[in-house]
């Protein structure tokens, strides 16, 4: 299980919009730069640890209106499948 | 200072004398949002009796006193209610964290059921359905799982005080040795008593204070030094989630000045989180002129995270002497040695000399480095730092191991003779008196205590004890390409701060047979998600080498000091893979 479903529709968002919000809210947390993160690689790479992972996991859901399991960035590690887990939250039903 | 327990009784009786002369006084808050409608959950200390007593019947049909009952609860006033209904029934709590996404710790928790021979488990209606999985899953069939916030299990009518004196078993404190070999540090009632009264006499409080904050149950920081306290002096702790404190740090000083906490605790890393994530604009919002006791405790104590937090939060009403850098461990109960009410007290020492063992002032132009001070070791505790090696007693300004003797040291490890003996029997050549070894490195300096860094190979990441065996073995089972030998090591962060190292950081060096370049890399990379999940840390550097690069003893034992050595002499830029 990886997410409790979506607190309410959001805009139309395209993958690829996604994934470069999604890449703004990570770049500070682990201290890279937007162009210095791969989509493909584990954020643990770049020094995901589990205080950042809640800190993040926290932005993440403010900023995209989702509601995050506590293991999801462990379940999906690189910014690429959390798009992906991001991207079927906003787009399906909201569930509970 | 007042004493809080006669001679004789044990913390049952304090708290039931408090129930009687101040049934309505406030005992415990759950903090459940943060701004001025943030939601919350209180007892009075008449309500936690009804519901103590109530755990306590349960107790009474299930357990004979002195057994161990194993309390696994999210940070809440239902977990406050079980571990004082333990204390009622005289059974022993053993708090370890509700089972979650890592296996290392699920299997921890069952290597402790092992050894402290738990046949009840005590959870509420939050975490039942992970505590009944986590016992399915290891086949703990020997125990059942109560739900303590659940109607009508007991009848609170049926409660009876059983007895208990200094001597009674209070708790088995799981926090020492590593996930295949728990140690569970014996605690009495005698120990949590004495310990309270050295932590009060070290403050100097004339009113005892409201506690509170984000430190977890199972740490004996949040445990021993914030809830028995509270429940011993009659004052009210006030208790909220360390996710919510890392999601949003301004809610934990939200709360301080909201709930009128006046003693909070917390590892250095929380007041370095809050200067980096606490918005500058909201600082205004928060007020701290009340919190007398800024506790920086169970990690590496650092002035420059003080002095910035100071700075940041003075307009909120932040005083610096408000900052308690305090030493202690679970062996001795968990307070030890800290010097209230005044500024931090720090020394800057030449770091040359201290690689040498002597602590001598920075001289100028040559490398220098600050060194906290944890107090005045306090009346009731004797202090001697000695040679590690031969056991004999240092002068002062002379660094070695810290060795304690009196009445918070701890009754040895749980049915564990060797270590118990290794541990809390040293003794100095000559002198038979016995004293605990705690294993860490530390310096007499003006009569204070200045604690250095540690002797054993416990890795101390964000106030958690962290065994480089277990790291090591979460790697070979995750990974099985690896070779037999791996040795897991921290070493100072990159930058330093002001002649201060910045805190740890953890490098995993690894054997393996693989000599593809592409397949090492993506090893290394996963090897860095397997510890991150596992352990909550992000390992700074992984290094891969052929059999044979990690050094070992003619009869097999694995040289980590001597392979931290090598990685730092190395220079260890780049060399990732």
């Amino acid at each position: 299980m990886t997410t409790t479903g979506a607190r309410r529709p959001s805009d139309a968002t395209s993958a690829e919009q996604l994934l470069d919000r999604l890449t703004a809210v990570v770049s500070p947390h682990v201290k890279v730069p937007p162009t210095g993160l791969d989509p493909a690689v584990p954020l643990a790479e770049y020094g995901l640890d589990s205080v950042t992972a809640i800190a993040l996991a926290a932005e993440v859901e403010d900023e995209l209106g989702v509601v995050l399991a506590d293991d999801a960035l462990w379940e999906h590690p690189t910014l690429d499948e959390l798009a992906a887990l991001l991207e079927r939250e906003l787009s399906g039903p909201a569930s509970d | 200072m007042r004493e809080w327990i006669r001679g004789g009784t044990g913390v049952a009786e304090v708290v039931l004398g408090h129930v009687e002369r101040t049934p309505e006084a406030l005992a415990v808050v759950d903090v459940l949002g943060s701004g001025p409608d943030g939601p919350s959950a209180s007892w009075t200390y008449g309500d936690l009796h009804r519901r103590a007593a109530t755990v306590a019947a349960h107790l009474r049909e299930r357990c004979a006193p002195g057994d161990r009952v194993m309390l696994l609860y999210p940070v809440n006033r239902h977990f406050v209610a079980a571990f004082l209904g333990c204390l009622y029934a005289g059974v022993a709590a053993v708090v370890v964290p509700p089972p979650g996404g890592s296996q290392v710790q699920r299997r921890r928790a069952g290597a402790v059921v092992a050894d402290a021979g738990v046949r009840l488990a005590l959870t509420d209606s939050e975490s039942s359905r992970a505590v009944r999985d986590w016992v399915a899953e290891l086949r703990l069939s020997e125990v059942d799982v109560t739900v303590t916030d659940a109607r009508d299990y007991a009848d609170p009518a049926d409660w009876r005080l059983v007895r208990t004196d200094e001597d009674s078993l209070a708790l088995l404190q799981y926090t020492s040795g590593s996930t295949g070999s728990p140690k569970g540090v014996v605690v009495r009632h005698g120990h949590l008593a004495a310990n309270a009264r050295a932590f009060g006499a070290a403050l100097g409080w004339s009113t005892p204070p409201r506690f509170g904050g984000w430190i977890p149950m199972f740490h004996d920081m949040g445990l021993i030094m914030q809830l028995v306290p509270a429940l011993l002096a009659g004052t009210a702790d006030v208790l909220m989630t360390p996710t919510a404190f890392i999601r949003d740090p301004w809610s934990w000083l939200d709360a301080i000045g909201r709930y009128g906490i006046t003693c909070s605790a917390a590892p250095n890393f929380a007041y370095d989180l809050c200067v980096r994530r606490v918005d500058p604009e909201r600082v205004a919002e928060l007020d701290l002129s009340g919190w007398e006791y800024a506790i920086n405790a169970s990690e590496p104590v650092r002035m420059a995270t003080m002095t910035d937090f100071a700075k940041r939060f003075a307009a909120a009403g932040f005083r610096e002497r408000s900052f308690v850098p305090l030493y202690g461990l679970a062996e001795s109960t968990v307070f030890t040695s800290a010097t209230a009410d005044r500024a931090p007290q720090v020394v800057r020492v030449d770091d040359v000399a201290l690689g040498r063992g002597e602590f001598t002032a920075a001289r100028p132009g040559a490398p220098a480095r600050s060194v906290v001070s944890c107090g005045a070791p306090v009346s009731a505790a004797e202090v001697r730092v000695v040679d590690p090696d031969t056991g004999a007693p240092l002068p002062p300004n002379r660094v070695g191991e810290i060795w304690l003797r009196g009445d918070s040291v701890a009754g040895g490890y749980w049915l564990n003779e060797a270590e118990t003996a290794r541990v809390f029997r040293a003794s100095s050549p000559g002198d038979p008196t016995e004293f605990l070894r705690t294993g860490d490195l530390g310096v007499h300096h003006d009569g204070e205590l200045y604690v250095i860094g540690r002797l054993k190979e416990v890795l101390i990441v964000r106030g958690r004890n962290l065994y480089p065996q277990d790291v090591e073995h979460e790697l070979r089972a995750r990974h099985p390409e690896l070779g037999n030998v791996g040795a897991a090591f921290c070493v100072p962060a990159g930058g330093t701060t002001e002649g201060e190292p910045g805190p740890d950081e953890l490098v995993v060096a690894h054997e393996v047979r693989e000599t593809d370049p592409e397949r090492l890399a993506a090893l290394a990379v996963a090897m860095k998600v397997t510890v991150a999940r596992e352990f909550g840390v992000s390992a700074a550097d992984v290094v891969l080498v052929p059999p044979g690069g990690v050094p070992r003893t003619s009869s097999g034992k694995i040289q980590r000091s001597l392979m931290r050595e090598r990685y730092l002499a190395r220079g260890n830029a780049g060399e990732g893979e």
